[in-house]
């Protein structure tokens, strides 16, 4: 057993380490600086090894932090009357309960994990109870001290804060027993988050967990802490499931095997849904010229993934607000509360407005069925060029994005509507033109992300750490924004002035800079 | 016209791919570009293309005395493997091709009297690309580069995958357009080079050098290109 933990742990440095050295290599200064090998370079050894201990230790806590304090306060901005602690443990069991399924590090797919077993042949068995543990620990040291701070801010017993790391961390044995005994029963390993059903199961606990706050609704404290409480008595009758299973070797293979096929296929799918996408052939046609013509031809013949489902997200959007119209006629006082909870939760909508975006659909298709060939010749990537069809493109995915944004704003805008109040009708207004904006920022933003980092290589696959890193960038800034008490009006126009701002920021960038960052990649 | 290369450097982290090039290409010849595997041959076309920076040394052509630098417009570079919008039809693409850029192209022609040039049949220039054979879009791919006549034609491998009637038509296309450009064509078919091209020029240790063929016939030209080589050989294992 201390062979595998120190193979275990040594292999994990090492991948780490390599991918920390990926990171840096893509970095302009640091690329020239650092050599093709660590090997005999003890200060940038030790230097490196030290990013892996903070980046460890960072991992650890940050994940918590935005837990209970992203997640579980977040809420608090939702509910004005439900006392802190009943949020709190409410909060907790149901997001607890999502975890149970969607977030258990048993059996999921890592490439160390292919290496250590079937490479250099280490103990299955010991390798996978282990790794379990090691990520059961850093859940246990993690929230902790998280849970106790936040708690006790929120008025929760102490005694009950201690315990949440360890139910928490034994409840993930409930469902490392689930997959053994299913893997026995049907051969297939039902890894956590691998079924679409799991994923609904936890959208639908997502949204519980938003709209009971929401809506004021709260549930018994003392259930909510039973439910939480109740893990550790259940984890601890899985954990002899989990220690005396002995196919370990057999299940790790069967996993690796299946989610290596269940990649390729998803990724032959993706590629498969572009390029058979021209479903109306060559009959379609274009009596435009240059690159209105390329583009032109691009759009007609790729409607089934660029217009189609920008169509079916607008119905979806129609059907929606029809629905809820129609109840809140038969709920009293129901279109108030509704109405004020959605102006309350503008900002949390441009969430939904940046999922919903087709632009990274419309820049994958454009790569792999134009750019992935044009790009080869040389006019093509000249300066003028490369604006002239950048503008034609953002012209095309923003008219593309604005049929659902305005489909949604006007969703919004009928449930906050009240009949005889003028003052509603305004409020509808604002939050149509607010996401109507919004829709328009994040086109511009992801059409000008594919032109300055073209994140694909030659194989089509996301390969660019700056793309991640701008990606990731957005959605933080997102969340933050989320958090802003911002009147709808102020909100609205700030909105509809930044896409402007923005759609000339752009434009100045890409003609400066992507002649440059626009090309193939190996 | 010549193509002067000078100190051209490419390195990656450490390793020195291009050492340094001094190299002139003369207007109106092919080129025949040998060298072993992974000994920088489409890393040379990518510098000359400017596909990926270079660390050191200039590209440039000299005509009538005066020297300038080598601009995108006066490169045409053919793939091994074709790549072309599959969502277009031949006949759109060529259209697009021409519109964008009509300034460049000499003597303008119907769209119909380019394709029969490279033999697309009239049933063939109205599918979408993706439905062409491998042999028909490398015909399209060295069609669109040459007709905008390039001051410098790139062929990275183009006739490798190629069937013997369709690699007989490149040959003949390529030979009818080589006077007034360079024509540079790296393969690893000894055959087709000797025939095809004027000269073969090794990349040898990050190097060009001009294998002379004078008195020597094809058999003995061959030995002596295979010797160059395996000496690269000798020297790396050194």
């Amino acid at each position: 057993m201390f062979k595998t933990l120190k193979m275990m742990l040594k292999l994990k440095k090492t991948y780490r380490i390599n991918t920390i050295l990926y990171i840096l290599r893509q970095l302009p200064l640091v690329n020239r600086i650092l050599p093709p090998s660590l090997t005999g370079h003890k200060i940038l050894s030790a230097i490196v090894t030290l990013i892996l201990i903070i980046w460890e230790i960072t991992a650890i806590f940050a994940g918590k932090l935005i837990y209970y304090f992203g997640a579980i306060g977040y809420t608090r901005q939702l509910s004005d009357n439900i006392p802190s602690d009943v949020l709190f443990v409410q909060m907790l069991f149901i997001l607890t309960i999502g975890g149970l399924f969607m977030n258990v590090d048993f059996l999921n797919y890592r490439k160390d994990k292919y290496y250590a077993m079937m490479i250099f042949k280490l103990n299955a068995k010991e390798y996978t109870f282990l790794d379990f543990c090691s990520s059961l620990v850093k859940i246990i040291v993690g929230t902790l001290p998280v849970a106790i701070y936040m708690g006790l801010l929120w008025n929760v017993p102490l005694w009950f804060l201690i315990l949440i790391p360890f139910s928490v961390a034994l409840g993930k044995f409930i469902y490392a027993a689930y997959v053994l005994s299913s893997f026995d029963r049907t051969g297939v390993v039902h890894y956590a988050g691998k079924s679409l059903i799991s994923w609904f199961a936890a959208l639908v606990i997502i949204l519980a967990a938003i709209i009971l706050p929401a809506f004021e609704i709260e549930l018994p404290r003392e259930l909510c802490m039973g439910g939480i409480l109740i893990l550790i008595p259940v984890g601890l009758l899985c954990v002899k499931k989990v220690l005396c299973y002995k196919d370990y070797l057999k299940i790790n293979k069967f996993m690796l095997n299946q989610v290596d096929m269940d990649m390729a296929k998803a990724k032959n799918r993706g590629d498969n849904t572009i390029t058979s996408s021209l479903d109306e052939g060559s009959l379609v046609t274009s009596n435009k010229k240059g690159f209105e013509f390329l583009n032109d031809i691009f759009v007609k013949r790729h409607k089934k993934i660029l217009w189609k489902p920008a169509v079916n997200l607008t119905i979806m959007y129609l059907a929606l607000a029809l629905i809820i119209n129609v109840g809140l006629a038969f709920l009293p006082n129901g279109r108030l509360a509704c109405g004020n909870m959605i102006e309350k939760m503008i900002p949390y909508f441009v969430y939904i407005v940046c999922i919903s975006n087709r632009g990274m659909y419309y820049t994958r298709a454009l790569f792999i069925n134009c750019d992935h060939s044009m790009l080869t010749f040389s006019f093509y990537k000249k300066r003028n060029n490369v604006l002239k069809l950048f503008i034609i493109r953002l012209r095309e995915i923003v008219k593309i994005n604005l049929l659902p944004a305005f489909a949604l704003g006007l969703a919004l805008a009928s449930c906050v509507f009240m009949p005889g109040d003028i003052e509603s009708v305004k409020k509808g207004l604002v939050i149509i033109l607010t996401i109507v904006a919004e829709s328009t920022v994040f086109s511009i933003h992801c059409l000008m992300l594919y032109y300055l980092f073209q994140p694909y290589n030659v194989n089509t696959e996301v390969k660019n750490v700056y793309y991640y890193i701008a990606i990731f960038l957005t959605y933080a800034l997102l969340y933050v924004l989320m958090f802003q008490r911002i009147p709808a009006l102020t909100f609205g126009l700030a909105c509809l002035i930044f896409s402007v701002v923005y759609t000339v920021i752009t434009c100045i960038l890409v003609y400066n800079l992507a002649p440059k960052t626009f090309k193939l990649k190996d | 016209m010549r193509l002067v290369i000078e100190g051209l450097i490419k390195n990656f982290d450490k390793k020195e791919v291009l050492r340094g090039i001094n190299f002139s290409f003369e207007e109106g010849k092919i080129y025949g570009l040998l060298g072993r595997n992974g000994a920088g041959k489409t890393t040379f076309f990518n510098c000359v293309n400017k596909d990926i920076p270079i660390n050191g040394g200039t590209i440039s052509y000299e005509e009538n005395g005066k020297k300038e630098l080598l601009q995108p417009d006066d490169i045409g570079y053919v793939l091994s493997v074709p790549t072309v919008p599959e969502f277009l039809t031949g006949r759109e693409f060529l259209k697009f091709y021409i519109e964008i850029n009509k300034k460049r192209i000499p003597d303008l022609k119907p769209i119909d009297e380019y394709f029969d040039y490279v033999g697309i049949l009239p049933e063939d220039r109205d599918k979408l690309l993706k439905d062409y054979s491998h042999g028909m879009k490398n015909k399209l791919q060295m069609l669109v580069n040459i007709i905008s006549n390039p001051k410098l034609l790139l062929l990275d491998e183009p006739l490798t995958s190629l069937d013997v009637v369709v690699a007989e038509e490149m040959k003949d296309l390529l030979r009818d357009v080589k006077p007034g450009k360079i024509t540079i064509f790296s393969t690893h078919i000894m055959d087709l080079a000797l025939d095809l091209c004027d000269e073969i020029v090794l990349l040898n240790h990050g190097e060009l050098e001009v294998v002379d063929k004078s008195n020597l016939n094809n058999n003995e030209f061959k030995e002596r290109i295979i010797a160059a080589l395996k000496e690269e050989e000798n020297v790396q294992d050194a």
